[in-house]
This record gives structure tokens, sequence and C-alpha cells, in this order.
């Protein structure tokens, strides 16, 4: 399907099972490196949210160090930059160097990975930066802490009930051990995937891999398993005073998880609610009755489930009994599969377009690539993603908007302005 | 542990100069600068209209006329209505988005390449024959007066405005691209063609298209087009009257509930012609530029004050600033203050560390072939050679030049563009607990209507 001019992937395994994935694309002299393992958020302990991420941010910290220079100031030495990402099911470390720099760059991860050798003194500094890090992204931002409020309902006896950032007091609760157990733990270069994008040499990646990684051992661990509570049957709706001017409601559905048939489906839902400012709640509740500031809606997937999110941002003179019966009946207008045939094409081609786009990164293809692996999917799928919404129907949208897009299904969270103090 | 010998480890090499990627350009008769950036790796094709034009050229109490302009080129044209023009761009599943800054305004496209014809066209239209009806000029007031009253609830954006208004006065470059409330409500819809018709000439215009496309393709849609509309007045030079601060100046504004300090603190910089541009550049990634730098390496990862720190130097076409952002716990803001001024202070009474400035250089020529690395970025890069008026080998010569920067060379820029003796300390958080901890510092300002951010 997929029409593009780029490479194919080429993978392997290394003796100790690390899977390995590799593009060459060389209009620029650099490389790009992933390396992840399928441990998140979702492996935090009970009352300890927020370990994977804060242990993401140690690993920086975790030698090796040279003359007092540390992992970044190595690796900025030689022209690279790099950075990582925690989610509830994985972790991946991100590096690009120019292509010369490569071999230092294995020996530094080689390094970084060989043990944990974190101080007390540095994890008092990242406990203290992340906490920051929280309150620049979610407690001091308008509407900030929805999603993970939402999340406590929808995923309420799941792994996926925690914010992967951690709650405040939680985050302060965590100590080294909890991180280094967590390490030891969750780890397991035997899950681990590698992928390397960029200006290489196929031939001898085999072997420079084999001689940086091919030392650390396969733990044998078997990945979580995400134990998933009943659906929430329940209509959870909830009202907070907040320090915002107008009012913004948040409305959540629990849906099946990555690249599952629903998943197409969904994405094709969220586009047909606030695809563009020609979906029909945009042109009724936007910009004709001028109730809200503008409509999102997203999926948010995990391995194992997913969020569905549909967010309103109100105007000054918005009706919320208005909004939602809007967004009820349009609801029932995908149910009814009265949406018209050439509406959903309209979404698909949106989607396509984005997704083309979205591959023109190679930091961005190989989180990708990384992401596919690591939750449990093949890495051919990454570039025929879009056979998914090929041959999807109004039918098969209907069903699933049927089966997830309902009242028990569902957590209303609404923020409204505090007019009285400060 | 020690790094293994050069055996095993390749022995580090200085990048060499990188040769700019191929482009195409002409100036077409009428004036407009048109460039190719061809690239086949996926089927999509990208337009892109740079008008030099924007806010700068809004007035005092009618600021926001730029912006709107550009917000109703796409709210109806000659032959289609608003609907009916959002309903064919999502049709196609392309994105056509406006919008405009201080000094450019911009309208992009993306498609898939077999729908280019179609979006071309429309976009087109959108450019050349918007309409303004009333009825949608007040549409979209009504979003603007909406959306403005929701920013002020953002703590970065009460300290960025705050900044704004302390360092550039009463300049074009401190009133708010959207408007306020009040000039919202005075503009009118001949303020509104006036500009368009002024400003929107081919004279004015840099258009760059990339991606699956050839020459002889973009010559065609070119003639087709716009290749004979008549030139039109070019934008000349500007100036603008700033004023220097003097003395160390505390301005305060209340965030709702803040649990952390939002801190913007600075001064008036250069504008991007400035011939010491590449010392500046190299001395602010030392000063504040990177995550290594000093100014990140002190409140993030030995005081944990912060999630990050940085500096820049800012360009606008006619102006510039010195600016200096975190944000951090409310108690630790005035030792976070204090750690910034004492950095700014070093970087202009001691010469850097020679291995500093080589890991900047590394730094700096290492990571420069990323920006290179789309299509896309490749046709930033070169409108704002054009946009700038920079020599037309600046990209070629770019690490040469970075790496021939000497220690004596930071020093000297440091002295010249640095001053923290006269400079602006712009915090949004809890003013109550910031007030007694900062009047010890200097003269303290405290913004208690919000609407003088606007």
């Amino acid at each position: 399907m997929i029409e593009s001019n780029i490479a194919q992937i080429e993978s392997f395994t290394l003796s100790n099972n690390i899977k390995v994935h590799l593009i060459k694309r060389d209009n620029i002299p650099v490389v790009t490196y992933t390396i992840g393992f399928p441990a998140g958020a979702k492996d935090d302990e009970q009352g300890k949210s927020g370990t994977a991420h804060l242990l993401e941010h140690l690993m920086f910290e975790n030698g090796p160090v040279v003359n007092g220079d540390n992992y970044d100031d190595l690796l900025h030495y030689r022209g690279g930059n790099s950075n990582a990402l925690t989610s509830q099911d994985y972790t991946i470390y991100i590096a690009n160097i120019p292509s010369n720099g490569f071999e230092f760059l294995l020996w530094l991860e080689k390094e970084r990975f060989s043990d944990f050798r974190i101080t007390e003194e540095s994890f008092y500094v990242q406990k203290s930066v992340v906490t920051e890090e929280r309150s620049m992204y979610y407690d001091n931002a308008p509407y900030g802490t929805a999603l993970e409020r939402a999340s406590a309902h929808l995923f309420e006896g799941t792994l996926y009930r925690t914010p992967v950032i951690g709650y405040r007091e939680e985050i302060q609760a965590i100590t080294l051990q909890d991180v280094k157990n967590f390490y030891e733990k969750n780890y397991d270069f035997g899950n681990s995937v590698i992928t390397v994008i960029g200006d290489i040499e196929l031939s001898k990646m085999q072997d420079l891999l084999e001689k940086y990684f091919g030392g650390f051992y396969s733990k044998n661990s078997k990945i979580k398993q995400n134990y998933l509570s009943e659906p929430i049957q329940k209509s959870v709706k909830d009202t907070f005073v907040d320090n915002v001017s107008l009012p913004g409601e948040f409305i959540y559905y629990r849906t099946p998880g990555f690249l599952t048939q629903e998943y197409f489906a969904l994405q094709i839902i969220s586009e047909l609610i606030a695809g563009g400012e020609s979906s029909e709640l945009y042109k009724f509740l936007v910009r004709d009755k001028k109730h809200l500031q503008s409509i999102e809606s997203y999926l948010i997937p995990f391995k194992y489930a997913g969020l569905f999110a549909i967010e309103f941002y109100y105007t000054v003179d918005g009706k919320k009994e208005i909004v939602d019966e809007s967004l009820l009946n349009y609801i029932e207008t995908i149910q009814k599969e009265l949406i018209p045939a050439r509406t959903i094409e309209k979404a698909k081609n949106k989607i396509l377009t984005e997704y083309y786009q979205s591959l023109q990164l190679s930091s961005f293809l190989a989180e990708r690539i990384a992401e596919f692996c690591l939750m449990g999917k093949s890495v051919d799928l990454v570039f025929n993603e879009y056979k998914g919404y090929e041959f999807l129907s109004a039918a098969e949208i209907a069903e699933v908007s049927r089966a997830f897009l309902k009242e028990d299904n569902k957590v209303e969270l609404n923020y409204i302005p505090n007019v009285n103090t400060k | 542990m020690l790094i293994p010998n050069n055996e095993i480890i390749p022995k580090f090499e200085h990048l060499k100069d990188l040769k700019f990627p191929p482009y195409y350009e002409r100036t077409l008769d009428n004036g407009i600068k048109l460039f190719v950036v061809e690239d086949s790796e996926f089927p999509l094709v990208t337009t892109r209209f740079v008008f030099k034009t924007g806010a700068f050229f809004d007035t005092m109490y009618k600021s926001g006329v730029a912006y709107l302009v550009s917000k109703l080129l796409n709210k109806g044209t000659k032959r289609f209505s608003a609907t009916e023009l959002s309903e064919q761009i999502d049709y196609y599943g392309a994105v056509v988005s406006t919008g405009c800054g201080y000094d450019a305004t911009y309208i992009y496209s993306n498609c898939l390449k077999k729908y280019l014809n179609e979006i071309f066209e429309l976009v087109n239209e959108i450019v050349w024959q918007p309409t303004f009806e009333q009825s949608e000029i007040d549409r979209e007031k009504y979003r603007l007066l909406n959306v403005i009253i929701s920013e002020l609830d953002e703590a970065d954006y009460l300290a960025e405005r705050l900044f704004k208004k302390t360092v550039y006065k009463n300049t074009p470059y401190f009133l708010n691209v959207k408007g306020n409330q009040d000039s919202l409500n005075a503009i009118t819809r001949n303020d509104i063609v006036d500009f368009y018709s002024r400003y929107y000439s081919p004279e004015n215009l840099i258009f760059a298209i990339v991606g699956d496309i050839t020459i002889k393709e973009v010559e065609e849609l070119i003639e087709s087009s716009f290749g004979k509309l008549s030139k039109g007045v070019a934008v000349g030079k500007q100036i603008v009257n700033l004023s220097k601060e003097e003395g160390i100046n505390i301005n305060l504004v209340e965030k709702k509930g803040a649990v952390q300090s939002e801190i913007q603190i600075g001064h008036l910089g250069v504008t991007r012609d400035n011939t010491d541009y590449i010392k500046i550049y190299v001395m602010n990634m030392i000063l504040g530029g990177y995550f290594t730098s000093r100014i990140n390496r002190n409140l993030r990862e030995i005081h944990g004050y912060t999630y990050g720190a940085r500096s820049a130097f800012n360009y606008y076409k006619w102006a510039g600033d010195f600016c200096v952002d975190t944000n951090v716990k409310t108690k630790q803001t005035r030792a976070a203050v204090k750690e910034i001024l004492k950095e700014i202070t070093k970087m202009r009474v001691e010469l850097v560390r020679e291995e500093e400035l080589e890991t900047v250089k590394n730094y700096v020529t290492g990571n420069f072939p990323l920006q290179l690395e789309t299509a896309n970025a490749i046709a930033t890069h070169i409108i704002n050679l054009e946009f700038y008026e920079l020599e037309k080998d600046y990209y070629n010569t770019f690490i040469s030049k970075v790496n021939s920067v000497t220690r004596e060379d930071v020093l000297e820029v440091a002295n010249k563009y640095l001053d923290p003796d006269n400079i602006s300390v712009c915090i949004s958080g809890d003013v109550d607990k910031l007030i007694k901890d900062f009047e010890s510092l200097g003269k303290v300002n405290i913004i208690t209507n919000l609407k003088d951010l606007q």
C-alpha cells in the first residue's frame, strides 16, 4: 500500500536475544539510535507511581563519568544529542550522533547500562526535577489534571490507573532502593529492542552491535501482562473548581488497545468528531452557535487497553446543555450508520496524509518501530498500518461506537472557574 | 573509568563544512521569490507562502489587524464560503493553515501529491481572493476575545507578556499579536481590507514548494496562478525606537493557584544581521543554549530547582532581545534568579574553559545536519536566508564559522551584549510570597490588572 521510496527495515536478533531493526537512510551524515524496554509506568509498585519515569531520568546520571563529564557531556562533545520517553507500557532512550561517532555512542550505551551506580545526591536532585516537571505540565497548567483523574476511574483495578509522571506525594515516597529494584527487575536485555536509522553500513552492524551489547544477559523474564478489570459499567460525572477563566469539559471512554480492530475505527471516530473545521460538531458548536472555542478528540492506545478522549473548551457564552446534547446526537448518528460515506473517506484521507508526514524524521520513525515492537506488534506494520483503515466500513465504525462510546463506559469531568478567590 | 583507547573507539574528528542540499530558486517578474526543494521519499507536497508583514504593522489602538487578516483568508473567497473551503480541504485530507507573527505572515498547505492541483487552486483563492465578509470578521473577533481570556490562565504566557511589555515598552513588538479586548472591538472591516491590499503583494512574497514535485510542474502551476499578478509595493526598512532598561527591575504578576514561578529575565538584544551573530550564538550556547549549558546545569542538574532552564537571543526583523526562561518552586525563586544573574555576570568576567567551548562547537556542528533532515526543514532555512537577507553562502560555511570562534571572542561579545546590572526580572506566580524575597534585589513593580498584559 505505502507508496514511499523509503528503504525497507532489516531485522536480526543478537546472541542474547536483543531484537535489532535497521534502516539505511543517508541523506545526512547522522545516525539515530534507540534502545527500548517493555517496562513502564504499568510496572510501578503500588503507592510508588512515577518510579519508571524517575528511573528514565536517572539513567542519564548512571555513568560513564570521564574527568567529571557525564553521559550527556560526553555525547555532546561528540556532536550528539539524547532524549528518552516513558509510557505506561515501555521506556525508550534515543540518541542522534554524527555517523563518525556512532561507535562511541555504542560504548557510552554499554557503559551506562552495565551497572546501577546512582548516588543519593543525584537521586534527590532528579526527584526534585521531576516534581517541577509535574508542576509545569500538570499542577500549574490549566485543566492539567483531567487525564489522570479520569484514568483513576477508567482503569481502576488495572495497571494503567496511575499517571506516568506519578502523583505528587507518591513521587516523594520513592526511595533510591525502589528505583534500583525497578531497574533490576524490569530492565531485561532479553526483552529489549534496538533500532538504528541513518548513515550506516548495514553489513557491519551485526558484528558491531554484538561487540557492545552481546555481553548483556537475558534474564528470561516475562513481560508483565496487564490484568484488566471488568469494564467500569458506570457513568462517572464530576465537577472541579479550578484556576481557569472559562469552563472545560473532558469526556473519556475506555477502549481496546494499540492496533486492535477497534483502534482503527476509533481513530476515524476522533476525526469525525473533531477533525478539521468541516466536522459537524465544529460547524454547529464552534462556528454557528459559538458555545465553544475548540473541540479536541484523540485516542491514547496502550498495549492492553485505550482511552478515547473528547475535550470541549467553552466560550464566555457557552451552554453546557446544548454542547452535551449535540455530542449525544452526533454519537447516535455514528451508531446508526448515518455518517455519509464521503465523510468517512475524508477522515481516511486525513489520517493517510498525517501518517506519511510523521515518518519523515528518522528519530520519529525509530521511535515508532521501537514502539511497535515493545507493544508486541510486527514491525512490518509500521509501513502497512494504513491497511487497517482501507476497508473499514460505516457499519464497523458504528459497531465500535455502540460498544464503547456509551454512558456506562464514560467519565465526564467538568472544570469550572473559581470566581471569588484570587 | 577511562574512555577505551583509540583502537576500540574511533578517534574524534572535527566535522567539515556541509554542502547545503540543492534547491531551485528564481525571482519572478512581479518580484515573488520562488524556491523549490524536490524530495520524492513520500508522496506529499507542501506549499509555503510567506509575506513580509505582520503585527509589526498594527497600530497601538488597532492591534490584532494583521492577525485577523491572516485568520480570515480561509474564511471565504470569491467562489467559496468558509464552510465550502474547509469541506474541500478536509476531504482531500490536506492541511491548510494561516497565521502571522510580528514580521511574517504565512499560508501553509500540505497534501497528498495526487490532490495537489485541487489544493493549490484553493490555496491560491485563499491568498489572492479573500472576501472578508462582516459576519466572518465578527465570528473571528469573538473567537479571539475568548482565546485571549484563556491565555491569561497560563503561567508561561503571563511571564512572556510581562517580559515583552517591560523590554519592548511602547514599540510594536510589545503589542499582542492577537490584539486586546479594546482593540478588537475597535477594528473595522475597512482596517482589514486596507491592511490586506497594502501588504499582501507579490513584491512582499516568498513562495516555497517542497516535496514530490518537479521544477517543470512547479513552473506550470505558477504560470497558471500568481505568475502574472502585478508587483505592488515592497515593505522598506523600519526603525524601532527602543529604550534600554536602567537598573534591575522586578515585575511580578499573580498566577492564580501557582505551585511554581515562571521566570523570564533579560533585556534588549540585537537584530539578526549583527556581524557578531555567530559569536553571540556560540556564547549563548555555553551560557544557556542547550542541555549541558551553564544555566541548565546549575539550576537543574546541581540544584534541582527546575525541569529545565535556557537562555536565548531572540530575533525579530527590526529588533531583538536576550531572555533566560525557566520555572521553579515558589520558595526557590529568589535563589534561582540569583544563580541566573551570577551565571550571566560570570560570562563577562572570566574566559570560558577551552573544553566548554570545544564541546559547544562539536555539539552545534554535529547537530547542524539534523536541521537539514527533511525537505521542509531545508525550505525553512532557505526562507530564513531570504527573509533575513543573509549571504548566499551562509549555511555552506556555517560549520567553519562556528569552529573559528575563540574564547576571547566569547568574552568580548558577553561584555558587549549581556548586561546583568540593567535587566528586567519578570515572574508570574504567587505574588504575596514572592514580594518579600525580591524587595532587596531592586525596584518591584506589581501588575494587578491582567488587562494591562493583553
